[in-house]
């Protein structure tokens, strides 16, 4: 376990010692501090995070309540605390890797129907940008409504998250038909076949290293990359690649991607929401 | 006017004259600065500030254990906190007798 990890979890446990109301307040914090630790050095934000837990359960014992200890302004002071972190960009650079990841197997999608694999160099980076300004704007969804006293903008924030979805998915599909073919590197199937599957392994592998609040979130990719490796492996075979070429065979492949889309939006939105419980 | 806004650029120096005294975690530094009269101080006031003097390497911080659940940090003053102090109590005099010597003056006139 890294030093983060067991900060996290030790936070999770500590946490248990506050009663309700104090709790609720402070789980404000981490959430608004957790969603922007994606170029601030985690582990500062982390032990910064636990100093204040303990320091809060300190003034519990004392008869203080968490509010009164910390102040009417905890988004401020989050802010504060938040910009004094230094940024770390090898944190960045793991959950732009992950990202990275998850396009190329998007940019697969687009090209089934060949004899070899065609990787669009470009096709490439607008996935990468698509599906990081994604996650970005959720995040941000996320985090703009973390001290809102009301929560019922959680209808807004529902359909905002769709529109997000909606937009990328768009994008992702859409940019096929305007890319132009220059910048394609072809591969032959076989080395395709290699690298997609260690692609795959290594992507599931880094989602189960993930802190656990973290992993939910991320696993709902699963699905729909191992149905990119199943259909890459049906593509490859004459015979299952006749039948995916087929009328009826595309409209199964179809069906699976939007189920898989599907899959991966719904449990995308459970992890966020509970983020906070892990 | 605003007690906050003056008492900012004061604080700081205050924290690190009560690390200076002894090492203090978080809640430790909060509870000393309220009996110190500072009781309108939040805890989340001094968060920042103690990144902020750990940043300029006026305090380093350690980890030791607590008789009750994980580690906790706790400050200590470096020897470029301790001329800082010195310096703060040089400049608070200063400005003490110069702000003195207004008011004195001020109380006189009226």
């Amino acid at each position: 376990m890294t030093k983060t990890q067991e900060m996290i979890k030790q936070n999770n446990e500590l946490r248990e010692q506050l009663n309700t109301e104090n709790k609720a307040y402070y789980e404000e914090i981490l959430i608004y501090m957790r969603l922007r630790n994606w170029l601030k050095d985690e582990e500062d934000i982390e032990s910064k995070l636990l100093e204040i837990l303990q320091d809060m359960i300190s003034a519990q014992e004392d008869g203080m309540s968490a509010k009164e200890y910390f102040g009417q302004e905890p988004k401020e002071i989050a802010d504060e605390i938040l910009s004094n972190v230094p940024i770390n960009w090898l944190d960045g650079l793991k959950i732009l890797g992950l990202v990275f990841g998850i396009s190329i197997f998007f940019s697969i999608l687009s090209d089934l129907s060949a004899d070899q694999y065609k990787f669009n160099l470009l096709q490439l980076i607008v996935h990468f940008v698509t599906i990081g300004a994604g996650v970005i704007i959720c995040l941000s969804i996320l985090k703009k409504s973390t001290f809102e006293k009301e929560k019922s903008s959680s209808k807004l924030e529902i359909l905002l998250f769709g529109a997000t979805f909606a937009g990328t998915i768009g994008i992702l599909l859409a940019s096929s038909y305007f890319i132009s073919d220059a910048w394609t590197i072809a591969l032959p199937k076989e080395i395709a076949l290699v690298v997609t599957t260690l692609a795959a392994l290594g992507v599931t592998w880094k989602v189960f290293i993930l802190p656990k609040g973290e992993r939910l979130l991320w696993s709902s990719f699963l699905p729909i990359i191992w149905l990119f490796v199943l259909l890459a492996f049906l593509n490859y075979f004459p015979a299952s690649s006749d039948w995916i070429q087929s009328s009826n065979g595309k409209v199964v492949v179809v069906t699976g991607v939007i189920l898989g889309l599907i899959i991966n939006y719904l449990i995308g939105f459970y992890a966020i929401k509970k983020m906070d419980v892990d | 006017m605003k007690k906050t806004q003056l008492l900012k650029g004061v604080l700081e120096g205050c924290v690190l004259l009560i690390i200076q005294e002894k090492e203090v975690y978080g809640y430790e530094l909060v509870q000393q600065l309220k009996l110190s009269g500072f009781t309108d101080i939040v805890g989340g006031t001094v968060y920042p500030l103690l990144q902020k003097l750990e940043k300029n390497e006026l305090t380093t911080s350690v980890k030791k254990p607590s008789k009750d659940g994980p580690d906790r940090k706790y400050y200590q003053i470096t020897s470029k906190g301790k001329e800082y102090c010195q310096e703060f109590i040089q400049n608070w005099q200063e400005l003490e007798a110069s702000v003195h010597n207004l008011i004195d003056k001020g109380g006189k006139e009226l």
